[in-house]
This record gives C-alpha cells, sequence and structure tokens, in this order.
C-alpha cells in the first residue's frame, strides 16, 4: 500500500468503513510510515473534536409558528376543494338543466328529435356545436376540480399536470362520444315516419 | 399521541391528523435546524430555512419513500434549501462542484495535543464556519448528523466517492486549522 492510498483508507477506518483484512493492512503502513502515522493521528484528533459540536434547537415560537402557517394552509386548500366542488355541482346541474330545456323546446317548436336534426345538414353544425359547448363547459370544471383536488397530489410528480391534462380531455371526449350515441339510441327509426 | 417508527409518523400526517406533523416537527427540528444553522452562520436565516424545509417536507409527503430514513429525505430538502438560499447571495458559488483529486496530505504539525485540549465550542465553530460550504456540510453530515457514506451521497446527490473526497478534505482542512492554532500548546 502507497501513501496516496493509505491517505483515502485512512479515513475510512476512522468512519469503521473498511473490512477487517483492510483496516488491518491500512494500520500496518500507518505503523511504518512516519508520515502516514502522525496525519492520521491528526486526523483521528479532529474527528474526536468534531464529536464534541453542539446542536441547536428551533425555538418554540419558530415551532409554533411553522405548525400555524401549515394548518392555515391545509385549511385554505380543503376550502378551496370545496368550493371548487361546490361550483361544479352548479355548473352541472345548470347544464343539465339547459339541456332539459333545449330538448323540450326543439319537441315543442315541430316535434323535431335529435336525431332528425343530425340528418338536416345545417343543423348537424349547430346540433355539434351545441354539444361541444356543454362538454367544453363540463371538462373546465372537471379540471378546475382536478387542480383543487389532485394538484397537491401530484407535487413532485413531473408529469402531474400533463397525466391530469390527458384525463380530463379524455373524460370530456367520452362524454361527447356518449352523448352523440345515446342520442342516436333513442332516437326514432326512420320506419316510424313513413 | 405516540408513533413508534417513521413511517407511522408519515402515514398519519398523509391521513390528514394535524398532531402527527406536530411529532415529525419535535422529532427532527433539532438535527435539521442545527445543519442548517452551521451551513448559513445565521440564527434568523437558519430559521427561516428551518421553516421552508419543514413546509415543503410536509406539502411533499406523498413523494417520500418510507423505505429511506425519513432524517435523509428531510437533509436532502434542507441541502437544496441551503444550496439555493447562498447562491442568491454569493452567485457563482457551487455546492456541487466535483472536487479534484484527492491531494495527500502534508503532514504538518501534530494536532495529538487537541485529544487533550478544552477547545471552546465557539471556537471549534468559528473553524467549521471557516470551511468552504462544498466541504463544510459534508462534515456536518458526517459527524453532526451522525449519516454514513451511502446517506451522505443520498441527501447530497452525489457519487458516494465524490462524498468520500470532499469528507476527507474537509478532514484535512480542519485539522490544518487545529494544527495551526496550537490547540493544546
Amino acid at each position: 500500500m502507497d501513501c496516496s492510498e493509505a491517505a483515502l483508507k485512512s479515513q475510512e477506518l476512522l468512519d469503521g468503513a473498511l473490512s477487517d483484512e483492510a483496516a488491518r493492512r491500512v494500520r500496518s503502513h500507518l505503523a511504518s510510515c512516519g508520515g502516514c502515522g502522525r496525519v492520521f493521528r491528526g486526523l483521528a484528533a479532529a474527528v474526536q473534536v468534531l464529536s464534541s459540536l453542539p446542536v441547536y434547537s428551533l425555538g418554540p415560537e419558530a415551532r409554533a409558528r411553522i405548525l400555524a402557517i401549515w394548518v392555515a394552509h391545509r385549511r385554505r386548500e380543503t376550502g378551496r376543494m370545496w368550493i371548487s366542488a361546490a361550483v361544479f355541482a352548479l355548473v352541472c346541474c345548470s347544464l343539465a338543466l339547459a339541456i332539459w330545456v333545449l330538448d323540450a323546446a326543439l319537441n315543442a317548436s315541430d316535434g323535431q328529435t335529435v336525431f332528425n336534426l343530425l340528418l338536416d345538414p345545417e343543423r348537424v353544425q349547430i346540433t355539434l356545436r351545441l354539444a361541444l359547448m356543454r362538454w367544453g363547459l363540463i371538462a373546465g370544471q372537471w379540471w378546475s376540480v382536478a387542480e383543487a383536488w389532485l394538484g397537491p397530489l401530484a407535487v413532485g410528480f413531473k408529469g402531474g399536470t400533463l397525466l391530469t391534462l390527458i384525463l380530463f380531455t379524455g373524460t370530456a371526449v367520452v362524454f361527447l362520444m356518449i352523448e352523440l350515441f345515446s342520442r342516436l339510441r333513442s332516437a326514432p327509426r326512420l320506419g316510424e315516419y313513413q | 399521541m405516540a408513533f413508534d417508527t417513521d413511517s407511522e409518523i408519515v402515514s398519519a400526517c398523509l391521513a390528514g391528523r394535524e398532531p402527527a406533523f406536530e411529532v415529525l416537527l419535535g422529532r427532527y427540528q433539532v438535527r435539521v435546524f442545527s445543519f442548517v444553522l452551521r451551513l448559513v452562520g445565521n440564527g434568523a436565516d437558519a430559521e427561516d430555512l428551518s421553516q421552508e424545509v419543514f413546509l415543503k417536507a410536509f406539502a411533499n409527503l406523498d413523494a417520500y419513500d418510507q423505505g429511506r430514513p425519513l432524517i435523509s429525505w428531510l437533509l436532502g430538502i434542507a441541502h437544496h434549501s441551503v444550496v439555493d438560499f447562498l447562491r442568491s447571495r454569493k452567485p457563482g458559488l457551487s455546492l456541487d462542484e466535483e472536487p479534484a483529486a484527492f491531494d495527500l496530505p502534508d503532514p504538518g504539525p501534530s494536532v495529538e495535543r487537541v485529544v487533550q485540549a478544552s477547545i471552546d465550542q465557539e471556537t471549534l465553530g468559528a473553524l467549521i464556519g471557516q470551511l468552504p460550504e462544498l466541504y463544510r456540510e459534508a462534515m456536518l453530515l458526517r459527524h453532526l448528523e451522525e449519516l454514513d457514506y451511502a446517506a451522505m451521497a443520498e441527501v447530497l446527490g452525489l457519487p458516494q466517492g465524490t462524498v468520500k473526497i470532499r469528507l476527507f478534505r474537509a478532514r484535512e482542512m480542519l485539522r490544518r486549522k487545529l494544527a495551526a492554532l496550537g490547540y493544546g500548546a
């Protein structure tokens, strides 16, 4: 073992990080090399001095302040979550009412169903735009609720925001498909008009 | 409310039980505050940084891997907070730079006498404060926090070899400073 290797290994010896065999080899070098032995004894002394390093404690006011800030933060977050949920529920109810009123108005005006509207090229565009608007609004609300609910959980996860975006955009698209499909299924068959 | 393990505390915190946060803070505030204080050297700054560390930890507890010691995770957060703080005070400072190859130490005058000396804590604190932050941090993690090489590497986000060299240099610097002061002479 040369002095350069001994310099590194002797510090590992101080930390008790060497195997018995490696420790024996280092001790043997330290015993035979005056310079390395002197450095080692100096390091051992410095390490011993370090064991007397005092520790410090945060004052009771500082500890109380940390807990108070945290509790206030959590309560704010919980309040935000409930407000978002209430807004979401309100918007859903409003949209459901709007859809019901729209369908009732269409039926009352000319007895048309949505299926018949879909056969009219001009009305197809209107129907699709209406559907997209509705579900776009709902998706927007889902987004705000997701931010409130999943935001804190997604902290530290780099893909959190992207995942939330994909999840709720996907949900909006699925809802749109369900809307169109259910209207197609519930519409009367062509034969019924003949 | 009694919690035996870190996992129990963290689980209770994640379940939203407010007393658990107090237990976590009480159990680790001394270690985190002492570490930060030794690095920044100012009580008010250390208090602000410790507050930041615990608030970050509370907010990110779901990201904590319960298979690891909680103190290593907390000190990792403290390390990043201190690095940001010191960089804001000294632009260009790096606590992550790779040290060059380990130099063979100069035996210099003996400091064996220091063992018998009654070095006062203020002087020892001042000597440690004179070490570059890079090395001071490694020394504190080993001798104040009593972490092993693996845990130190985890806290600092560095390979174990780099951590060892940093620690060895820190000790060598302290050894020379003690010798220069002639403690126990």
